[in-house]
């Protein structure tokens, strides 16, 4: 269990006396378009994802001198995102877990995206999954964590987190029709991949 | 031939099920990375970015 979990703790706003505010504040904006990525597959609509990024750093900042330096950054920030999400965010927005239909509408495609029909189906089909499943699924998968990684910001047993994404992978394959001879299905190679076995 | 006839059908035939599901695991994953890292390259609004400065100012 690598991440500290400063959030219970109340905010500080004490400098870390590791690690300059300057230098804490460069590695965090560094971190902002993974936070950001992990904060949209979760909830689903970017501009509720990004106030939850809004709300992370805020509690990053607050808690700085928690975290210690040389330590995974990342690993620390999505433990606090994740927190943030469950804790605050998620009991004062509702329209989180409209998962079905109504968030089509508002899914987060920009308009120069319209064309990439995958981004919207992913979109809609991880807000279909069990949100204990979602997030192990995008912790392993999209954000390169290992297991024991993802374990340790969802505070769970790295068993857990494996099942989780075997179970979210079944269940998102099916909804996106991977496999299947259809628009979303493999392309011509993995296809022949699947034929010659 | 006859076995690749059969198992080019939809993956729920056993023999066929554990091969395709590794690849279909991989195609799912690649799907997922694909969204993911298409919203990591975006651009990070101005207002998280500002929030950092006001933050650091803040501080001092």
């Amino acid at each position: 269990m690598t991440a500290a979990l400063p959030v219970s703790a109340a905010p500080a706003n004490r400098s870390n006396p590791l690690m300059p505010d300057g230098d804490f504040k460069l590695e965090l904006m560094k971190q902002l378009s993974s936070l950001r990525a992990f904060a949209i597959s979760l909830v689903g609509k970017i501009d509720s994802a990004d106030d939850l990024v809004q709300e992370t750093v805020m509690k990053a900042w607050a808690n700085r001198a928690s975290f210690t330096p040389g330590t995974n950054l990342r690993a620390w920030l999505f433990t606090i995102l994740r927190n943030e999400f469950y804790t605050v965010f998620r009991k004062r927005r509702r329209e989180v877990e409209d998962a079905d239909g109504a968030i089509a509408a508002r899914v987060g495609v920009h308009p120069e995206q319209d064309g990439h029909m995958d981004l919207a189906d992913m979109q809609l089909a991880l807000a279909r999954l069990p949100v204990d499943q979602r997030e192990a699924l995008v912790l392993v998968t999209a954000s390169d964590m290992s297991y024991e990684e993802a374990a340790a910001v969802c505070g769970v047993a790295v068993g857990t987190i494996k099942s989780r994404v075997n179970r979210a992978r079944a269940k998102l394959s099916e909804m996106l029709k991977v496999g299947e001879a259809s628009e979303y299905g493999p392309d011509a190679a993995t296809q022949a991949i699947i034929a010659s076995h | 031939m006859t076995m690749t006839e059969r198992d080019s059908k939809p993956p729920h035939s056993n023999a066929a099920s554990k091969k395709t599901s590794a690849v279909v695991n991989k195609a799912v994953s690649g799907k997922l990375k694909a969204f993911y890292d298409e919203i990591a390259g975006q651009q990070v609004p101005d207002r998280l970015l500002e929030l950092l400065d006001k933050l650091d100012e803040q501080s001092k």
